[in-house]
């Protein structure tokens, strides 16, 4: 067997095929910048879609949460002096009224003459 | 055109002009150095494109300290290498021997001309381990001398010797039985 010979072959005119075919990576490599690219941009893509949908869904199927203003007007209602205070306090401010002022205060808030008497009768 | 002047073209921005006189000057060659390490000449076309795409986006970084074609060598050496790895961790997950698979590729394969004893050696070649497959190759197939070697693999001249060495022995025990001259 000579030295330097390998017994194998290649199909008939493979090398100018494959010369042929190697002589266009560099264009292929051009084109393949955006090849590259595409996926990522595809999946950004399909993520962003995701993320609006998502939003708009949820903001159509949740309840709208009360807002800082309803919660401020709300708060008008709270009472925010403790009942007990009033009911343990001595009364002191009552004691510069008169029994006439009394009366007429009584009336002027809706009290009749036969409730007072029953009132001042007790 | 000559490597200095595939070179000179290169840098002159004649990118692709260079690139296609590589196709045209080394391709066959390389084809060559894939194939007679043990692949199919399927593989061995599909590895090429890789090597060449590999060519053609690392040629910027060619700073001509090395030859030309001791760069491409490298280069396809390497890309065959490391499928012939990946191919090697295939088989032994699924139980099988690389070695078998490439002596039934030689049994199998279509394009192979020579005897028995061609036979034989081929199936002995395709048995040895990576590094001294490589050497044994370059050594009796391109006939490159071991300094040459030296700088394709970055294996120092004496380690190489050693490997051939080992490859020969390895390949005269095995075809004893053959007349083959080397």
């Amino acid at each position: 067997m000579a030295k330097n010979e390998l017994h194998i072959g290649v199909p008939q005119g493979y090398f100018d095929n494959l010369k042929n075919r190697l002589s266009q990576i560099p264009g292929q490599q051009r084109v393949s910048t955006w090849e590259k690219v595409r996926p990522y941009v595809a999946l950004a893509a399909c993520f962003a879609i995701s993320v609006t949908a998502g939003t708009f869904v949820l903001n159509r199927t949740t309840p709208q949460a009360e807002s800082y203003y309803d919660y401020l007007a709300a708060s008008d209602m709270i009472p925010v002096t403790d009942p007990f205070a009033i009911l343990d306090s001595n009364g002191s401010s009552d004691e510069d009224l008169s029994p006439s002022e009394i009366v007429d205060y009584l009336i002027e808030t809706g009290f009749t003459e036969d409730q007072l008497a029953d009132v001042y009768s007790e | 055109m000559t490597e200095k002047e595939i070179i000179h073209v290169f840098h002159s921005g004649q990118h692709e002009r260079a690139f296609n006189a590589i196709v045209e000057n080394y391709s066959e060659r390389l084809y060559w150095v894939v194939r007679r390490l043990g692949n199919s000449h399927e593989d061995t076309d599909d590895l090429l494109q890789d090597i060449f795409v590999k060519i053609w986006t690392a040629l910027p970084s060619f700073r001509g300290e090395a030859q030309l074609y001791t760069w491409l060598y490298r280069i396809a050496l390497n890309e065959t290498l490391n499928f012939l790895s990946r191919q090697r961790v295939r088989a032994a997950l699924q139980f099988k021997s690389l070695d078998e698979e490439m002596e039934r590729r030689i049994d199998d394969d279509p394009y192979f001309n020579g005897n028995e004893a061609e036979r034989a050696l081929s199936k002995a070649i395709a048995r040895l381990p990576g590094k001294q497959k490589t050497v044994f190759m370059m050594r009796y197939y391109d006939d490159l001398p071991y300094e040459e070697i030296a700088r394709i693999t970055g294996t120092s001249v004496g380690s190489l010797k050693a490997s051939y060495h080992i490859a020969s022995e390895k390949i005269r025990e095995e075809l004893k039985n053959f007349t083959i001259d080397f």
